[in-house]
């Protein structure tokens, strides 16, 4: 396949690709749940409905937390009764429970995704450096070859 | 999986075992894999150009999510795949496995309400119940996942 080709496929690939971004945020899958977004502007009708949200624990009391909700708008804050310990404040959780009055979730089971900032960070720093084992490996093995316009396996490699 | 470098080491790991029994797929291909594993945490992205940004920016709705997806997979790994001059199939393949393994580490990710991710968007509309195994910050997963990588490193050196 000549370069002329190959652009072509890149193109229509790349179009293909922005296209399914488009696609799955205007009609792609849902999970059947209220959005954050939802919730937090006409919070009454959505009272009595099984939620699933992330959140930021901000506070702990006894028995309840106060939870921070993440969404596509402004973070709100709810009040969460029925979390299992050991969860922190700080840490980032999913919650699935039924949404009560006066801004409440009583949940049914929660997970916690990042048990502090710490740890998100020590996440994102293990992802960087996969990335950079990763790279440093295939240019290890692989050159660019521009006669050919393409990665060529190093003939030491 | 837990992080990008799980997901790689795991990819490394399988597709050398595999490389046992295929002469073909040697280190070099492996790397191909590796990277293909990359490509369901291309959207990380997130971190640095926000998805709202661009939904602010084109005024229609936006995600990166299907870049964790089997669609999103395979078209990475077909622009991907573009730029190699030769052997573009094997390319194609190993990429693909390198993303689907990255996937199918990350269905056994926990979630709230018992279901993973919808993995195989656009083919199917469908959440896979998961058995929760672990959660993305447990470092447990890249130790065991370093573990086997030395184990099949060391295998693969000295004794296949």
């Amino acid at each position: 396949m000549t370069a002329g080709r190959r652009l072509i496929v890149v193109v229509v690939l790349v179009g293909l690709l922005l296209g399914t971004f488009v696609h799955y945020g205007a009609n792609g899958p849902r999970r059947g749940y209220p959005s954050p977004g939802s919730i937090d502007a006409e919070y009454d009708a959505h009272v009595g409905e099984t939620v699933f949200l992330l959140a930021e624990v901000a506070e702990i009391d006894d028995g309840s937390a106060t939870l921070r909700v993440r969404g596509t708008g402004s973070p709100y804050e709810l009040r969460a009764v029925g979390l299992a310990p050991p969860i922190t404040p700080g840490a980032l959780i999913q919650v699935y429970g039924e949404l009560g009055a006066d801004r409440t979730v009583a949940v049914s089971n929660a997970v916690v995704v990042n048990p502090s900032r710490t740890a998100e960070l020590t996440k994102y720093g293990l992802s960087a450096l996969g990335a950079a084992l990763a790279l440093a490996l295939f240019f290890w093995y692989w050159r660019v070859d521009l006669a050919s316009l393409g990665f060529e396996v190093r003939r030491d490699g | 999986m837990a992080d990008l470098l799980a997901h790689v080491l795991v990819a490394y790991a399988v597709l050398t075992v595999v490389g046992w029994r295929l002469d073909w797929l040697d280190q070099q291909w492996v790397v191909v894999g590796m990277c293909g594993a990359a490509i369901p945490d291309l959207g990380k992205v997130n971190l640095v150009v926000h998805e709202s940004t661009i939904r602010s920016a084109l005024g229609v709705p936006f995600t990166y999510a299907p870049l964790a997806t089997i669609g999103g997979v395979v078209l990475v790994a077909g622009i991907v795949t573009q730029l190699f001059a030769h052997d573009r199939r094997r390319v194609f393949g190993l990429l693909v496995a390198g993303g689907g393994l990255s996937l199918l580490g990350d269905a056994l990710r926990a979630y709230a309400d018992g279901h993973s991710e919808f993995f195989l968007y656009p083919v199917l509309y469908w959440r896979p119940p998961t058995p929760s195994l672990y959660v993305s910050s447990d470092l447990w997963v890249t130790a065991v996942a370093i573990g086997v990588a030395v184990v099949v490193f060391a295998v693969d050196r000295y004794v296949a």
